[in-house]
């Protein structure tokens, strides 16, 4: 199997498309991963919605960045996180029935993993070739120009974005709707947090590996259940009325949320990509005092005295002492026993880490501004030019699976309702006679509420 | 050590006290800092060829000399570039340091037009 894999990284990419094709089929075949008419599925992590009904396969071997948001990538981040999460273990929490048990054994089912690793080399390449792309690292690195390079970082690191994506949120018409589908985004990440990590604690690598496992153990609350770090996120969600199970909101993800996820899952199941997990961590770990005094503060300022924190200011506290033992027992030991070629992946782990967090705010502000627009902006009720609208019926109860808009598209209700789900919180239910347009790159999900004709207007192609 | 910090669209050669490095981008598209100067006699690399064969050089516009570019990054400051953004890290014996755009000839074809390697 290993001996296939390597071989599909050399074989012409159109012959890789098509193995790639046949190995999705094979994989999404799955009754676990079929479109669902629920739009959340508590209590049952493996229950996933992989495909959507405007997705037709990927047109190209290599996403940029901007492509990032694209329906494509939703689909390639689902796939992708569901593969790297058969390392995971998962159970649900209430019961263990049949259709439960069933669906745990899809998710582990021996067969589901070889297509996975499979498929995995075409996502990574699809999915992360554009992170490698955007950061360069050249010259002649030490440890007293890494030193320099890291104290430069730590003083002009001021998390614009993220500070104005909270801003965003505090001050949306429904603050609390918007600031519960931001918990959401992360609740993917954080509610398995440091899982992708332990990866790295294997093995046998020297001193090193010893002075990362400190760092597991502060993530997995020294043993303690109430203090590992996923747990105190539980207590985030459910202080908010919200599922802590992982992966209740799984069709709420944006694939720029996914794609952060997933970034680490790639640099640490990949063991070649070790010294750049190094950078990353050391990145993550830098930044993530500051960026969780900021969330934080939004929390508290927009669900009052409700707001439990202890997730944030527990990061606050320990992460300055996990960028600290980064720096001074893992990257500077490994730089001096592994030499320059550890640095500069250690300097491409760290900056990639920053664009892979840039996507992740990037995302998350763009629907948030969408959200928002919906309960204020009047103009979002109109139909895109459009000759030839396609007539649609759905019966009550029925979702179309969440995806992304590539391009401006509108909906014209002609009779029934129909709900459109933009967040947790975002439902707009139009009746016969109301329209929408929604611009490209937002999830959004269609529900009939009851029988239901509509009409579908894509936006149409400029001419080039 | 210090930090110079520039956009690659913005600047292109930094000047330090002992010599200079110019911004260049290859032909698989990474940014490098190369040495501005031709190790011959010191001509302007940077209104030099660019040459693919059998390795990607650049050719001095004095004496047509032929330097291969992995060759003119030995010994350059470290350098990261995170899609435009560009930092040098250079030793304080180096002085200030300065940044400034020039035009450059490397990334044009023979014809003048930009080739596939020329900034976005």
């Amino acid at each position: 199997m290993t001996q296939f894999i390597r071989e599909l990284h050399g074989v012409p990419a159109p012959a890789a498309a098509l193995v790639g094709d046949a190995a999705l089929q094979a994989f999404v075949g799955r009754s676990i991963y079929a479109e669902s008419k629920d739009l959340i599925h508590p209590d049952n992590p493996f229950r996933r919605p992989l495909l959507n009904d405007a997705f037709t396969g990927w047109d190209c071997e290599e996403y940029t960045l901007d492509d990032l948001c694209s329906n494509g990538s939703l689909v390639a981040n689902r796939v992708l996180l569901s593969i790297y999460e058969q390392d995971f273990v998962f159970l649900p929490r209430a019961s263990f029935d049949a259709g439960k048990r069933s669906a745990f054994a899809e998710f582990y089912d021996r067969n589901a993993r070889v297509t996975g690793e499979i498929l995995s080399c075409r996502l990574e390449k699809l999915l992360f070739s554009c992170v490698s792309k955007a950061v360069h690292v050249s010259g002649d690195w030490d440890v007293k120009s890494f030193e320099a390079y890291f104290e430069d970082f730590k003083q002009r690191f001021r998390a614009e974005k993220l500070s104005h994506l909270m801003d965003s949120i505090a001050s949306m018409r429904d603050p609390v709707g918007g600031a519960r589908m931001f918990l959401v985004q992360m609740a993917g990440d954080f509610l398995v947090e440091s899982s992708a990590m332990t990866r790295n604690v294997v093995g046998n690598y020297g001193p090193v590996q010893s002075e990362l496992f400190k760092v597991v153990i502060d993530e997995c609350g020294y043993g303690v259940f109430k203090t590992k770090h996923s747990t105190l996120f539980e207590n985030v969600l459910q202080s908010q009325g919200l599922d802590p199970i992982p992966h209740t909101y799984w069709q709420l993800y944006l694939p720029t949320s996914m794609y952060l996820n997933n970034y680490y899952n790639c640099i640490c199941r990949d063991h070649a990509s070790v010294f750049r997990y190094f950078g990353a961590i050391l990145q993550v770990e830098t930044a993530f005092r500051l960026t969780c005094e900021i969330m934080a503060r939004m929390m508290k300022n927009v669900f009052g005295p409700s707001a439990h924190i202890e997730y944030f200011r527990e990061h606050t506290h320990i992460d300055d002492h996990h960028s600290r033992m980064v720096m001074d027992k893992i990257v500077v030991p490994i730089v001096e026993s592994h030499g320059e070629f550890a640095l500069r992946e250690i300097v491409r782990g760290f900056e990639e880490s920053l664009v892979v967090g840039d996507q992740f705010t990037a995302g998350i502000q763009h629907q948030i501004d969408w959200i928002d627009r919906v309960d204020r902006d009047d103009a979002i009720r109109r139909l895109p030019a459009c000759a030839q609208p396609r007539p649609m019926r759905a019966g009550s109860g029925e979702l179309c699976g969440t995806k992304m808009a590539d391009a401006e598209i509108g909906y014209q209700v002609m009779s029934g309702r129909l709900d459109f789900v933009f967040g947790v919180d975002k439902h707009l239910t139009l009746a016969a006679g109301d329209c929408i347009t929604i611009p490209p790159n937002v999830l959004y999900g269609v529900k009939a509420v009851e029988d239901c004709e509509y009409r579908v207007y894509p936006a149409e192609e400029k001419e080039a | 050590m210090k930090i110079i910090h520039f956009q690659a669209h913005e600047a292109n050669l930094i000047e330090l006290a002992s010599r200079s490095f110019f911004l260049h981008r290859t032909r698989d598209g990474a940014y490098v800092l190369i040495r501005a100067r031709c190790p011959h006699r010191g001509g302007p690399l940077f209104l030099g060829r660019v040459i693919d064969e059998p390795v990607e050089s650049i050719r001095c516009p004095w004496h047509d000399s032929v330097v291969p570019v992995h060759a003119m990054q030995k010994k350059t400051p470290a350098m990261v570039v995170n899609r435009t953004d560009c930092r040098v890290i250079v030793d304080d014996a180096n002085g200030e340091g300065r940044v400034r755009w020039v035009r450059s000839l490397l990334n044009e074809s023979a014809n003048g037009a930009p080739c596939h390697a020329a900034r976005t």
